[in-house]
């Protein structure tokens, strides 16, 4: 049994209908562009039938369920971790870059080349010990070793400075981030309170999650509630529901300040994302960098100053060093418990002396172990210790260890050694031999008295250190050294490039992946209007025709 | 697979966005003419030619102490050529002296070319080359021989470095060539004492000088050919660095410089894949459903 007021109530259901599934396909062809943006779909489903008894169910027509989100979670989950290490490439990379330009030696005038030419100049001396032009020469070239040092110095330095920068502007993005996302978080829970979807607050959401993956390191998952929790590695949490802790930068150190503003130091742990990169980049790879440029310039100048310290001048003059003395660094351990303190340490003999590190380690009340930490060689073992006493125990060093409020205790260790932090930029030619040519020691004995001014064994001896195999561990020379820095720097840059092009191009598939679901297809939505407009246009024929039905039924009764 | 509007844009982004770079770097590879710009090139090789360049320079150096060291041998040797004529020389007169039919006068005439000759061969053996004395052992600056002939230099001996790990004695000094110093003859004193044995008639003396005068001459002989096979090793030494500089100047270039032919090919694949995908995008891009829905 049929009504006419049915046919016309499915037809403006249906009206209704298609006009929602083309305000949908307009919105999706609106947000083409949008970053972020899941095509939406209205799901339209019959509505209840009519029960007409024994003929059974009578169709009442069209409803929209509801509008869907054409989500992959799966991908975009992928997509979150694959960008952390996309982040952290991308931001490694220039870093790593512009600290490769340092050591750029088919310029002309880099470390190596300064390097060579000092070596090359006291080769020149030994052949002329008496000639004021080559010991000018000399002094010339120390000079600009000095100053390549330094400059090598100042150019990673300033990376360092500029990736800190980085690091600081990140962490303002992190931060922003994060304030946003636990802002949508409170969103989403209130819209989808009544049950509704929130579906474009999700999208933008799902957005800043994604951004927040590419600028750090994290975990997140999805509570009950349709709030999102972050997790930093390491398990400490960025952001709970709408309570967000928050990231501060200082210098290379980056910290977490939790909700009860107790700070953490959380540089160790970032591994990945933007930050990670900048991290790494800074306190791994350039303070590495900038190590090995100062253990060089520290061996250059010890052994060159040992030698001349045994030569003597053409003036007569012995016991110049050629390079200002390295400052010595001494300090206790952070373990310490005992109350001894140790001096600031003199160099007694600078040709014994060696740039490696050393430490005296107290092993029993009274008495030190000195063991040489560079190459882990135990010096002396159970030496007797009397407060105030000089320990001699290092090559060419001395150093005084004093009981404070009480003598250093058991397990107590100090540090000895020279400092090498900034020792690069602080390289100078020492003032005796600045001031005078005649001072540079090209004799193995005293030309005035014992020798002759054609003397040329110390010189001989100085420019002799170039071949010697005094690096890592003498296992290399100087300028062997100089190329495996240079070379490892084009290694990280080179690695750092690979992994960005690798992980742009996993991206970029799991990108098509997912827009492959919720992406917007032009031609899909240009499709999905005209078959919109059909129905609609059929519906409204429905309408039409019920009227001209009522028409005809109200002429019989006319 | 369902293909949506961004992953078109995004992949022809993607492709353009790479096959730009790669003919970026064809370009720079030929433009620049090196196959490394920068360490990461080839970090490997860029270590390699740093090494090579240190090789280079350590080479130019040892050529020119080797240069140095042979002009300090070839005029050392040019003053012991002198110096052996000299000696020659006064043999001769020794030997005339010694004939017993000499009269007073002509001895004393004798005696006087023998003071002669010394005066000359302290010359000799005060020879200098750019303001250092040949014989004087470390005292280059001082002159060795004073007008009597005696020695005032030392037995000091001057290396130089003529590759890596070698070194080669250079100088002949005084106290060897001319003294008495490693159980040589002290030629200047042979002198004086031949001169005095003329002057005087002493006829064991002259003959005394005369096998002295001998064992001087051998001794001189002995410091040329010392001489002259450093001179032959320097050159030798010299010929083998030359030939190392090439091999590593050949190294080097190998390592670091672009095979233009390659470059070039290279490039022109890199122009073709280029413009290929930008083609391919431009048609791709110019083709959706709306043209075709009136």
């Amino acid at each position: 049994m049929g009504y006419i007021s049915t046919v016309m109530d499915i037809g403006l259901k249906a009206l209704g209908t298609q006009q929602l599934s083309m305000n949908v396909a307009s919105h999706n062809i609106a947000n083409a562009n949008t970053p972020g943006y899941n095509r939406q779909r209205a799901v339209t489903e019959t509505t209840e039938p009519l029960y007409l008894g024994p003929q059974g169910h009578m169709g009442t027509g069209v409803t929209v369920s509801t509008i869907e989100r054409l989500y992959d979670s799966f991908t975009t989950n992928q997509i979150n971790l694959q960008i952390q290490s996309y982040g952290s490439a991308v931001a490694k990379h220039p870093v790593l870059r512009s600290a490769e330009l340092v050591f750029n030696e088919t310029a002309g005038d880099g470390l190596g080349q300064a390097l060579s030419a000092f070596f090359n100049a006291w080769e020149s001396l030994a052949g002329h010990p008496e000639s004021s032009v080559q010991r000018e020469a000399v002094l010339q070239s120390g000079h600009q070793l000095a100053s390549a040092f330094q400059r090598t110095h100042d150019q990673l330095s300033t990376v360092q400075v500029e990736a800190e920068r980085a690091i600081t502007d990140t962490v303002t993005t992190i931060n922003n981030l994060t304030a946003e996302i636990a802002f949508l978080n409170g969103e989403i829970k209130g819209s989808e309170g009544g049950g509704a979807s929130a579906n474009d607050f999700r999208d933008r959401r799902d957005l800043l999650v994604e951004k927040l993956s590419e600028n750090i390191g994290i975990n997140t998952f999805e509570s009950g509630d349709g709030g999102v929790t972050i997790l930093l590695a390491g398990g400490m949490a960025l952001l709970e529901s709408s309570t967000y802790n928050s990231l501060a930068a200082a210098g290379p150190i980056v910290q977490l300040i939790g909700g009860q503003g107790n700070v953490s130091d959380i540089t160790g742990r970032l591994s990945a994302g933007r930050l990670g990169g900048l991290v790494d980049a800074r306190n791994d790879h350039v303070q590495s960098y900038m190590d090995s440029v100062n253990d060089l310039a520290a061996r250059v100048a010890v052994t060159v100053n040992g030698l001349h310290h045994d030569g003597y001048g053409l003036d007569g003059t012995t016991n110049n060093l050629f390079f200002q003395q390295l400052p010595l660094a001494t300090g206790p351990a952070a373990v310490n418990t005992g109350g001894a303190a140790i001096g600031p340490g003199v160099v007694s003999d600078p040709p014994a002396l060696t740039a490696d590190d050393y430490e005296i380690r107290f092993t029993a009340p009274g008495s030190y172990d000195v063991v040489n930490t560079t190459t882990g060689a135990t010096l002396t073992t159970g030496a007797a210790y009397t407060s105030g006493g000089a320990i001699t125990d290092m090559p060419g060093l001395t150093v005084v260890v004093t009981d404070g409020a009480s003598p250093p205790a058991v397990g107590d260790v100090f540090t000895v050694g020279i400092e090498r932090d900034h020792l690069a930029a602080g390289l100078v030619l020492s003032s005796a031999i600045a001031a005078s040519p005649n001072a540079v020691a090209a004799a193995g004995e005293d030309p005035l008295s014992v020798s002759g001014a054609g003397d040329n064994r110390a010189a001989l001896a100085v420019a002799g250190l170039g071949n010697s195999q005094i690096m890592s561990r003498n296992t290399a020379t100087f300028s062997e050294f100089y190329s495996t820095v240079l070379a490892t720097a084009g290694y990280d840059v080179r690695n750092a490039e690979s992994d960005e092009a690798l992980f742009e191009f996993s991206l970029q598939e799991l990108n098509s992946l997912r827009d492959s679901v919720s992406g917007v297809s032009i031609d899909e939505e240009s499709l999905n209007l005209v078959k919109f407009q059909n129905a609609y246009a059929a519906a409204a024929r429905l309408i039409n025709t019920s009227v001209e039905m009522l028409d005809i039924l109200m002429s019989i009764a006319r | 697979m369902r293909v949506s509007q961004n992953q078109v844009y995004d992949s022809i982004l993607y492709y353009v966005r790479k096959n730009s770079y790669a003919y970026y770097r064809a370009n720079e590879k030929v433009a620049s003419g090196k196959e490394i710009n920068r360490p990461s090139d080839n970090p490997e090789a860029a270590g390699r030619a740093t090494r090579y360049r240190t090789k280079m320079s350590g080479i130019q150096q040892y050529q020119e102490n080797i240069g140095q060291g042979k002009a300090f041998l070839n005029h050392a040797d040019t003053s012991l050529g002198l110096a052996y004529d000299l000696l020659v020389s006064a043999k001769e007169i020794a030997l005339s002296g010694a004939n017993a039919n000499r009269s007073e006068e002509e001895l004393l005439g004798f005696a006087g070319n023998v003071s002669a000759i010394r005066g000359q061969l302290v010359t000799e053996a005060n020879a200098k080359l750019n303001g250092q004395y040949l014989f004087a052992g470390y005292k280059t600056t001082q002159t060795p021989y004073d007008d009597s002939g005696t020695y005032s230099g030392d037995s000091g001996t001057v290396e130089i470095r003529v590759g890596e790990n070698s070194k080669l004695l250079l100088n002949l000094p005084g106290d060897e060539v001319f003294g008495a110093a490693g159980g040589g003859i002290d030629i200047f004193q042979t002198l004086n004492d031949l001169e005095t044995a003329l002057t005087i008639g002493d006829t064991n003396g002259i003959q005394q000088g005369i096998s002295s005068l001998e064992a001087g001459i051998d001794q001189i002989s002995a410091a040329r050919a010392a001489a002259g096979f450093r001179i032959n090793h320097l050159e030798n030494v010299s010929l083998s660095l030359d030939e190392l500089n090439f091999d590593t100047i050949a190294l080097l270039s190998e390592t670091e410089d672009a095979d233009m032919t390659e470059a070039i090919m290279e490039f022109s694949r890199q122009e073709i894949a280029f413009q290929a995908a930008m083609a391919a995008s431009a048609r791709l891009l110019q083709t959706n459903l709306l043209q075709f829905l009136e």
